[in-house]
Parts: structure tokens; sequence; C-alpha cells
């Protein structure tokens, strides 16, 4: 689980905004990624763009495979991480991982993919309501982080869905924990 | 500012930069959206990945210049940013359907091939046209009476093909009303107004024409809103949905279907039907 080092008090964000900057370890996750433009298929907010499908394919998976996948942490929390690559930037193509935590990095079947993301310190941002579909990254590029006096490594970004998130259907009873990775 | 206004001007900030290295990360960081956000606003406004919408101006203009100059392939592909003739070979082939070389030699830009700038129009009209229903159906032959037209509905035109229908002694058209517009080899845009008769009606008196629409596979897409917005719609099946699906325009013309004599208001509702292929891969 994470753990605190400090709670840092946010006045000039919105009322809504929580942050805190935490330290955490490793965190080893199994699931299906892709890679791509994400939003081939459909712009705007829907589970028919390529990030709905793959978590579609990953949860239909997680229910039908037998034997389970072993080694999984048992609390239903969920992540989806996006990772930029070098020619992110030029392309607008990154990739986009979906899976749950594993206490261990075991043997997994083949169609499974294997990612560990290093621990350290990360800043975690709580968003609620319609902020998990404002453009969230750029406030925290251009206003979170700066307020909290640090910078972070832009090659990934985790977002941890728990039972606090409700759906899409259903955004604005919603809450999404972020965890941008910090530059030490 | 609005999505709109921000995608507007995300693609002004790429038309003004066809020929400088410029990646989607900057034209997000010009209008102020994440890279993450960008993408997802620009495709919902556009139906295009900013990148691909990029590539897709890039080559179109690209290949103008390959008709109106004689300057080398290469110089023009390093030109607007393809840093290697394979890539520039690639990318047209994408995107015309052949390479550079035959693309010169043709010498001309076959109908509707060149992808125009979205504006700020299209952006608009993309958005209040939705939903956006094309399908690939097949239609049978189609024979149709009328008359020839400068290409508009005006009610001039409805009155001409009303007085000749009725001069031919032909029956009620019952609503089966069709505009067809077709394009000559030498760029010359041709109309005409008709209504849908049996096969065998007689044709020959006055100033009607008489045309038979052959079956075979056609996109349809539905029209919503003004007519002066045809031209969007049009541009929205020839630019936009043609080129992302397996299927491409296969000839010069396309046909309006009208319930029945289309109005000029915003919410005017027809179907037209663009002859396509199925790409040979």
């Amino acid at each position: 689980m994470p753990v605190p080092y400090s709670l840092i008090p946010t006045p000039c964000f919105e009322e809504t905004m929580q942050s805190k900057l935490v330290e955490i370890p490793p965190l080893r996750l199994v699931g299906f990624d892709f890679f791509g433009d994400p939003f081939r298929s459909y712009g705007g907010w829907t589970e028919e763009n390529e990030i709905g499908r793959l978590w579609v394919r990953w949860m239909t998976y997680m229910d039908a495979v037998q034997p389970p996948l072993p080694y999984l942490v048992p609390q239903p929390v969920w992540y989806e991480v996006h990772v930029y690559h070098p020619e992110t930037l030029q392309t607008g193509e990154f990739e986009v991982f979906a899976g749950v935590e594993v206490s261990t990095l075991g043997e997994f079947p083949p169609e499974v993919v294997v990612k560990t993301l290093p621990g350290g310190r990360y800043a975690v941002f709580t968003l609620a309501g319609q902020e998990i579909v404002s453009d969230w990254t750029w406030q925290l590029d251009h206003e979170w982080l700066p307020a909290l006096g640090v910078e972070r490594c832009t090659t990934y970004s985790i977002q941890r869905y728990d039972a606090r998130f409700k759906g899409m259907h259903a955004v604005d009873e919603s809450e999404l924990d972020v965890y941008i990775p910090l530059l030490q | 500012m609005s999505d709109l206004a921000s995608m507007a001007q995300a693609v002004d900030f790429i038309e003004a930069r066809l020929r400088d290295p410029i990646g989607v990360g900057d034209v997000a960081a010009a209008v102020a959206y994440s890279l993450y956000h960008f993408c997802r606003t620009f495709k919902a406004w556009t139906h295009f990945t900013p990148y691909d919408y990029l590539m897709r101006r890039r080559v179109s203009e690209a290949a103008r210049e390959l008709l109106d100059s004689d300057r080398k392939i290469i110089d023009i592909a390093l030109d607007y940013q393809f840093n290697a003739p394979e890539t520039f070979s690639r990318a047209f082939k994408r995107v015309l359907g052949m390479q550079p070389n035959q693309w010169r030699k043709q010498g001309r830009a076959g109908y509707r091939q060149l992808m125009p700038r979205l504006t700020e129009a299209h952006l608009e009209h993309l958005q209040h046209g939705a939903p956006w229903q094309p399908a690939i159906v097949e239609h049978p032959a189609l024979n149709l009476i009328g008359v020839m037209t400068l290409g508009d509905d005006a009610p001039a035109a409805w009155e001409a093909l009303r007085r000749e229908w009725t001069a031919c002694g032909l029956a009620d058209a019952g609503g089966e009303f069709y505009g067809w517009t077709w394009c000559a080899a030498n760029g010359t845009v041709t109309a005409a107004l008709a209504a849908r008769v049996e096969s065998g009606a007689n044709a020959e008196a006055g100033a009607l024409v008489a045309k038979t629409l052959p079956a075979r596979t056609y996109l349809r897409v539905p029209h919503r809103g003004a007519a002066r917005n045809l031209a969007l719609t049009l541009d929205y099946a020839y630019h936009i949905w043609l080129p992302q699906s397996d299927y491409r325009a296969a000839l010069p013309w396309y046909v309006e279907h009208y319930g029945a004599p289309p109005n000029r208001s915003a919410d005017s509702l027809w179907d037209i039907y663009f002859p396509v292929g199925r790409v040979e891969l």
C-alpha cells in the first residue's frame, strides 16, 4: 500500500482536489496492452475506443481464464498505465496497459503482459466527478505539480481504479487516483 | 476557449506548418491541451487522428506540387518532412493508391482525389450532422428521367421538372426524386434533377433526359442540415469516411435521393449514394 510521507495543503487547487506525495515500492502488474493512437476508432468519451476495448478484452479474459491467474493481490483494484515512447510526441501514439496487481512475478501465460513499474516518489491526485473527463494532465503539468514544487518523469503515469470508481456512466459519483512518478 | 475553437486553431496550426518538422505534441501544446486530451478531442471533432490528418494533408499538398512543378520528387518529399523516398512512397500509396512517379505521369488529380484542408465549418458540420450512419449497400439499377440543372436545387429547376414531367404524361413520381451530379474527364461538373420511372418509360419528348444508374455497391450517407452544407457532407464522404474504410470512390458521380423536394431549412434530411469499390489489398 502507498505510504504517505507528507500531506501538502493545496489551497490553489479546486476544493475537491486532493493531493499527496508518497513513496511506494515497485508495482508489479499483469494485464493486456495496446500501442497506437487509442482514439483511432472513436474520439470523445466512449467505451468503443481502443482503451475501452482493451478493458473489455482484459476483463473478459480475467473472468474466463482457467486456472485463474496466480499471485493476484486480493483487493479489487485495477490499473491503467499510459507509457510514452520515443515517438509519442511525434505521432500521438503511446502504450496503454490495463491490468491488476500481483504480489510476485511468477510464471504467467504467454498472452499476459507483465509490467513492473519503478518504486519511488510519486504525486497522487484524486480526481472526482467531471475532473476525471477534463484535461487534468494539462492542469497537472501547468498548475498542480508546479504548486507542489516537484517535477515529473514524463514517460508514464498510472490511473488506479477502486470501488470509488462507479464507471463512465456514473462519472459524477466516481473518484479516481492518478499516480505521477516524480524526478528524484 | 471552446473545443471547437481550439480544434479549428489546431487545424490552422497544422496547415501553416505542413512543411515544418512538427509533431502531434507541438500541435497539442499550441492549443494548450495535454497530448492525451488533444488526441481524444481532435478525433471527436475531425474524425481523424491528428497524425493521420497531418500525413494526409502533407501528401495531398505534395501531390499537388508534383503536378504543378517539375521539381524532383525527392526534393518535394523532403520539403514535406518525408525524410526518405521509401517513407514518402509508402505514405503516398496509402493516401492516393499509387506511387509518386505514377501520379506525376497521370498528369492531373482525379475526381476529388486530393484532400482539402478542414475548416471550422467542416468541424461544426461534423458535430451537428451527427449521428453519422454511413452504410455500404447494394442498390438495384435505377431508371431516372429528369432535366439538366446547374447543380443546385433552385425552385426553378423543380418547376422545370414538374412542367416537363407533366407534358410527357408521366405518372406522379410519388416522392421518388433524385439529383445526379457527375464530373466529366475535363473536370466539368453537370447535374440533373430527376424522378424515378419504371424501365421503358418514354423520355424522348421535351427537354427531359434519361439516365440509368447501374446496379452496384454504393456508400449511402445521410445528409442532415441545410442544402447549402451539401459540400461539407460530400467532403465527409470523399475525404473522411472513405479514406478510413476499405472502400474508395469508384466513379466520378453521386446521386442524392430526396423523399420530397429538399427544403433549405437546417433540419432537412436526404440520402446521398456514392458508387464505391472495395480496396484491393
